[in-house]
């Protein structure tokens, strides 16, 4: 392995390390660990607003206006788009429609359990979209309640999600799959689907996720358009 | 006039200073350590507190070390492997390795594909997407900046075990980072059409 490489991977590793985002009171909180740290703080303000997105029903598509730049370039420039009472931010560039995409692509798939899909239809209410135009989609919708068990533990899991990532957006868990990976069959043409996954815990041991679907949207597109959602 | 205080006291009380004073100090250190070895903020937060705890239990030993925050990554490095086999169980389950062999990037290349990435995000879950001694050694070689005698002692592996695992973690990184993260998902599936 030669010098330059070395070099590449020491840099890499440096702005990841750098660019972490760390809790502003972490000592503070890991000093008084006798007491019981809320570990997602601010999962209760956004359950409550999921639900208040679910009884709103959410029906907006949005859609690109002039150029697009890349998603996932964009947060800083992002605007605040009200959504029912749900305030999601949006990259620029992006306003909302009424229905009616042109936004083609199968449907979205709850995973409430490994049993149980309930696929929903992009075109039905409920479900809002966004597009850009280089084509690509993004559509979201909040899942039915749901309580883990350890038989159905849920979307975000290993077994429901095996061709997939479980990852951490802004301090809730999150899962993202391509929408192939859970269709049977599998469709050759949703090989650009995605699907991302985010768990709202709520009181109870009671969970509902948002789930995001794209399609022609990298994955990482995708996480930050959703992180920057989530942060707004 | 007041009685003397028992000698023991301010003992202990400048050891618990001491101790507060060591986690303002490191734990932004320790928790970006842990970031990079988990890409969870979450489990970055407990490993770092499990790590305090145990520094917390020998910290008269600890602090009279002369890098206290070096045996403390140690610590929380030995607590992600203890951690790894469900981990990393969970990561070749979820991230299945479909990239091409014959596609190892050149060292060139591996170094192009490395500088090029802009997205810290797609270089984030590229190296979750290593196993665990990979990322360690990564981690530790190059942000940590151990020698490869020093991860050895700390893997419990010779140091040439380092050094292969090491050029072959930084070659499957780029490699992932050059395709942006979306051959996991993009990329062959169970079940798919030939």
């Amino acid at each position: 392995m030669n010098q330059q490489l070395e070099d590449a991977v020491r840099d890499s590793l440096d702005r990841a390390a750098r660019h972490t985002q760390i809790p502003p009171d972490l000592a503070e909180r890991l000093l008084d660990h006798h007491t019981p740290r809320p570990r997602r703080p601010r999962a209760t303000v956004i359950g409550a607003l999921a639900m208040t997105v679910a009884a709103c029903a959410l029906g907006v598509v949005l859609s690109a206006s002039g150029g697009s730049p890349a998603v996932g370039r964009v947060m800083t420039q992002a605007r605040l788009t009200r959504l029912a009472s749900f305030d999601f931010r949006l990259p620029a560039g992006y306003q909302a429609r009424s229905a009616g995409s042109s936004c083609q692509a199968n449907p979205v798939v709850f995973r409430p359990s490994a049993s149980t899909p309930i696929a929903r239809s992009f075109t039905e209410p409920g479900i809002s979209s966004a597009a850009n135009n280089q084509g690509g989609c993004i559509f979201s919708v909040i899942s039915p309640p749901y309580k883990p068990t350890a038989a159905d533990p849920g979307p975000i899991h290993v077994d429901i999600m095996p061709y997939g990532h479980v990852l951490n957006i802004d301090g809730y868990r999150a899962a993202i799959t391509t929408f192939n990976s859970i269709e049977i069959p599998p469709d050759p043409s949703a090989r650009d689907e995605l699907e991302l996954y985010v768990r709202l815990p709520e009181p109870g041991g009671v969970y509902q996720d948002i789930v995001f679907a794209s399609r022609r949207i990298s994955p990482s597109q995708l996480i930050n358009v959703v992180k920057a959602g989530l942060s707004s | 006039m007041s009685p003397p205080r028992p000698k023991t006291r301010p003992s202990a009380r400048n050891r618990h200073d001491e101790f507060a004073n060591f986690v303002h100090r490191a734990s932004a250190d320790l928790f970006r350590t842990g970031y990079l070895m988990t890409g969870d903020a979450v489990s970055s937060e407990d490993l770092v507190q499990e790590t305090f705890l145990r520094l917390a239990r020998r910290w008269g030993r600890v602090s009279s070390m002369e890098h206290p925050l070096a045996y403390a990554r140690r610590v929380l490095i030995n607590l992600v492997l203890d951690r790894a086999p469900r981990r990393s169980r969970e990561l070749e389950e979820l991230a299945p390795d479909v990239a091409d062999p014959a596609a190892e990037l050149a060292d060139e290349s591996a170094a192009c594909a490395l500088r090029a990435v802009e997205d810290l995000d797609v270089f984030r879950v590229a190296l979750a997407r290593l196993a665990p001694r990979q990322r360690a050694v990564l981690v530790l070689r190059y942000w940590v900046d151990l020698s490869e005698a020093e991860i050895a002692e700390i893997l419990g592996c010779p140091a040439g075990t380092v050094k292969s695992t090491a050029s072959r973690a930084t070659k499957r990184l780029a490699q992932l980072v050059a395709s942006e993260g979306e051959l996991s998902i993009s990329g062959p599936l169970k079940g798919d059409a030939p």
